[in-house]
């Protein structure tokens, strides 16, 4: 059987001279690139990281607590509030005293003017 | 050379340093190492390699260097990549990998000389100045390596005949 081994040569050469290769090469102006999308994207996942703390509702605001007649208050406008509705309670309690005794005083004072009368 | 100017040089020999790195380490992923490394290399000489008259030449000679380092680092051995699949015949993906194994069994001033002009088609002097010698060697080369190949392509395809 003849063999053309020129041919041959030349269809192996040709098919070697298609070969290319797999792995992509990193150039300078790559590895730039990338070193600036590694920045961005960690830049991005800390801005992100402190936002869920800073603006998370379940963040404690401060550490305020407040015991209104036995009750445990930790929001300020309420604390504020219910002490408010508290002091009016004892200042309805103290006007009411205090005309009791203003009467209880016109009533002594009307016996003794009696008696000395 | 600016470093747009080198890259494109660089980029544009990519697949020719590929080759010529197969060519010689005879390992596809060592061959892209060399790539790989010689690009880093001679990014840091790229003024160097801008004041060359022929900078193609200059790399793939860098390219051939880098690889004998390499191939005295360790001991040598030859893969033969596997042909490219649904590109071409049963028969001529045979005689491919007959021609791969027969070149890589080449000494290896043959075996480049034979890679540069058949392959890459290079002239002469282009390659007498990449593998440093003189125009004379590389036909004195080029000569030996493609009488040896088409004996011993010859008797394998004449064998059982």
């Amino acid at each position: 059987m003849e063999h053309n081994i020129d041919k041959m040569l030349q269809c192996a050469f040709k098919q070697m001279r298609a070969e290319n290769p797999r792995r992509q090469l990193v150039t300078h102006e790559r590895s730039r690139h990338r070193i600036s999308l590694t920045i961005a994207v960690t830049g991005i996942a800390a801005m992100f990281i402190a936002g869920l703390f800073v603006f998370s509702p379940q963040a404690p605001k401060d550490d305020f607590v407040c015991y209104v007649n036995g009750a445990r208050i930790v929001d300020r406008d309420t604390a504020i509030e219910q002490t408010r509705q508290a002091l009016d309670v004892v200042n309805t309690r103290l006007e009411r005293s205090a005309q009791d005794i203003s009467q209880k005083m016109e009533h002594v004072n009307q016996i003794l003017n009696k008696t000395l009368l | 050379m600016a470093p747009q100017d080198f890259n494109n040089t660089y980029t544009e020999l990519h697949p020719r340093i590929y080759r010529l790195a197969l060519n010689i380490v005879g390992s596809r992923e060592d061959a892209e190492d060399v790539v790989q490394d010689l690009y880093e290399k001679l990014w840091h000489k790229r003024l160097l390699v801008g004041l060359h008259q022929n900078p193609g030449g200059y790399i793939l000679a860098a390219a051939r260097n880098m690889c004998l380092d390499r191939l005295r680092g360790r001991k040598q051995t030859v893969e033969v990549p596997p042909t490219m699949a649904g590109e071409t015949g049963e028969r001529n993906e045979d005689v491919l990998l007959i021609v791969r194994r027969l070149m890589a069994m080449l000494p290896e001033k043959q075996r480049t000389a034979m890679h540069l002009r058949d392959v890459e088609e290079l002239e002469i002097d282009e390659i007498a100045a990449i593998m440093q010698t003189r125009a004379e060697a590389v036909r004195m080369s080029l000569s030996r390596a493609h009488t040896t190949v088409k004996e011993q392509l010859t008797k394998i395809m004449n064998y059982g005949t």
